[in-house]
């Protein structure tokens, strides 16, 4: 009984547990796991993956599912290099780039809302007109030669963490207050928990799905602005098959795949407990095929643990 | 109604782009001997510069038009295969191609040499009896990675008794496997107290390259080299390098000359390239299509040299 009551008021206890688990494990098997260097590697290899998640939390607590991102984060990163290729300030070719990926995230909206396109079908459609834009506006070639100042960014430290994870703790923040504290948030669960039953009580289901989408569509952008940084260069092949790994991270993170069950907590907590499962795995040298295994089986496990609870407390 | 006329401006709209395609094909179809140059990847300066190469034959002579294939990344191998497809149903003259997909691509480059189409390979062998093959001595250049390293670690005051590390752009794929081959082999002979890691394979994608490159750089203190097989690889192993600031503890042999190749060896971050010449592979593959067409007897293999480039060499 006291079990239950409190799994159910902090339903991330079960990751918490394993994350603890794993870098305890982690960090015995290796003396490196939870040194300096190795916690900031993990947290930036970490950030651009994290940012795409809280996103995509806010797209899958609402029933649906965006395949989109990785094409979107693509479309950001070559945008941004060739306009700031082209002179413009760097803060306005972010925001320009950070608007047109939002952009599409609307249209993606309208597209599933008004066209009654299933969100899986629309985002794929989306997912492949994207990742052809952006092969046809860079010629399928990276963007070099950007400003020293804009790939310092990434390599940048602030209290001795990377600029790229403080803007995933900031997208993590604010993605924590709109799904707590706001009507938007709330409508979400609404929205996922019975769509029929949220537009019935007078909630404006349209633009909540445009709002969605829109969000989604902007933290893939943001994410195409860390990589573009990261890598020093736009490249138009970026953020292929990422939208999987996003996918992954959010369900590990407890959300499930029908909407309203989810936490923006749970997706941080899964998103890094892949990470460290990934990383750890490099630093201990186990072969990376194995790893895929392991990382599947716990995207299975995560489901399949969720099923077996709910059918022992009916 | 509305819907009846969005609905054809939409279909409209599709329809047009493969209208412009078709005509570049009847506009090509003016009695000019025909060569297709089938390349790896769009989205790398390697073979954006085969490409120059086989346009510069074009323009050299009047009666040959080069038409360029390839899929958008060196990853997409399934792809690779059904451009080749395709460009052999289209009935090119002459086929000059670089491929990933090795046993894959057998079938069609069959079907084009049954029908007469004389096909080169360029950089990479396929297991077929093709009319002629043009490419880096791979082994030789493994080899002269590896005399360029050791030349570093006496230069540098470096002992040959650390951990060799190497980031390899595909598994599978007899060029990478030669180059690797050839470096191992001859650091082994070098400098044998050197431990050598297996080689880490990054589906050719810079991020995770860097990615590879920080999480070595982590796990193994005694790191003293990295030599990086490709272009993407050397991109990614500089930006962690530069990152970590070990430019004078790690030395960084890597293949290929792309613009931020080129830049990490001025900044002395990648202390030697291993550079081959791929435009001479372009033009001279396409100028033996040409001898081929003519009935001219081919040497079986023809090597476009490979050379080592240091910073005073810029």
């Amino acid at each position: 009984m006291l079990k239950k009551l409190k799994g159910s008021q902090f339903p991330e206890r079960n990751l918490v547990i394993i994350l603890v688990l794993l870098i305890a494990v982690l960090s015995i098997a290796s003396h490196r796991f939870l040194s300096y260097n190795n916690i900031m590697n993990l947290l930036r290899q970490t950030s651009i993956i994290g940012v795409m998640a809280i996103g995509m939390t806010f797209v899958i607590l609402s029933g649906g599912i965006d395949l989109s991102v990785g094409s979107v984060l693509a479309f950001s990163s070559v945008l941004s290099a060739m306009m700031m290729k082209a002179g413009l300030p760097i803060p306005l070719a972010i925001a320009l780039a950070l608007l047109a990926g939002t952009v599409l995230g609307v249209l993606m909206g309208i597209l599933i809302h008004k066209g009654s396109v299933p969100a899986f079908i629309a985002t794929l459609g989306g997912m492949t007109m994207v990742r052809g834009a952006v092969m046809l506006i860079s010629g399928a070639r990276k963007i070099s030669g950007l400003p020293s100042e804009f790939k310092h960014f990434a390599v940048a430290k602030f209290l001795g963490i990377p600029g790229m994870v403080w803007i995933w703790a900031l997208i993590v923040i604010v993605g924590f207050i709109i799904a707590k504290y706001t009507v938007f948030g709330r409508n979400v669960y609404a929205i996922g928990s019975n769509e029929e039953a949220a537009r019935l009580s007078g909630i404006k289901i349209g633009k909540n799905i445009y709002g969605i989408y829109a969000f989604g569509a902007f933290t893939s952008a943001v994410a195409g602005i860390l990589m573009t940084a990261r890598l020093g260069n736009g490249v138009p092949t970026s953020g292929t098959g990422y939208e999987l790994d996003v996918i992954a991270a959010v369900v590990v993170g407890g959300a499930s795949m029908s909407g309203a069950v989810g936490t923006i907590l749970g997706t941080v907590l899964g998103t890094v407990i892949i990470a460290a499962i990934r990383n750890g795995g490099n630093l201990l040298g186990i072969n990376p095929f194995i790893l895929d295994i392991t990382v599947g089986g716990l995207i299975v496990f995560a489901v399949l643990f969720d099923q077996l609870n709910k059918k022992k407390s009916r | 109604m509305k819907k009846i006329t969005l609905l054809i401006v939409l279909m409209a709209l599709m329809v047009i782009p493969v209208f412009a395609g078709g005509q570049q094909d009847t506009a090509a179809d003016s009695g000019k001997t025909q060569i297709a140059l089938i390349i790896k990847a769009t989205d790398s300066g390697f073979w954006q510069k085969v490409i120059e190469g086989g346009k510069a034959f074009a323009a050299d002579n009047a009666d040959v038009n080069v038409t360029v294939y390839g899929p958008a990344s060196e990853a997409d191998v399934e792809e690779a295969i059904g451009i080749l497809e395709n460009v052999v149903e289209s009935r090119p003259d002459a086929i000059v191609i670089a491929t990933n997909a090795g046993e894959g691509a057998v079938p069609a480059v069959k079907n084009a040499l049954s029908l007469g189409i004389p096909v080169i390979t360029v950089d990479t062998k396929i297991p077929a009896d093709v009319t002629s093959h043009l490419a880096t001595d791979n082994v030789l250049g493994g080899k002269l990675a590896a005399d360029a390293m050791v030349a570093f670690f006496d230069k540098y005051g470096i002992a040959k008794k650390g951990t060799v590390a190497i980031v390899a752009a595909v598994a599978g794929v007899d060029t990478i496997i030669e180059r690797d081959g050839g470096f191992i082999d001859q650091l082994r002979i070098l400098a044998p107290d050197i431990k050598i890691l297996d080689p880490r394979y990054v589906d050719n994608d810079i991020a995770k390259s860097l990615m590879t490159a920080e999480d070595l750089i982590t796990t193994y203190d005694d790191l003293i080299g990295i030599y990086a097989d490709n272009n993407h690889t050397g991109d990614g192993v500089a930006k962690a390098i530069e990152q970590a600031g070990l430019s004078d503890k790690i030395m960084v042999i890597a293949f290929d000359d792309d613009e931020d190749e080129i830049i990490a060896l001025r900044d002395g971050v990648i202390k030697a390239l291993i550079i081959q010449d791929q435009f001479n592979m372009g033009y001279s593959g396409c100028a033996y299509a040409i001898k081929a067409l003519s009935g001219e007897t081919l040497p079986k293999f023809v090597d476009t040299g490979v050379k080592v480039t240091k910073k005073e060499d810029l």
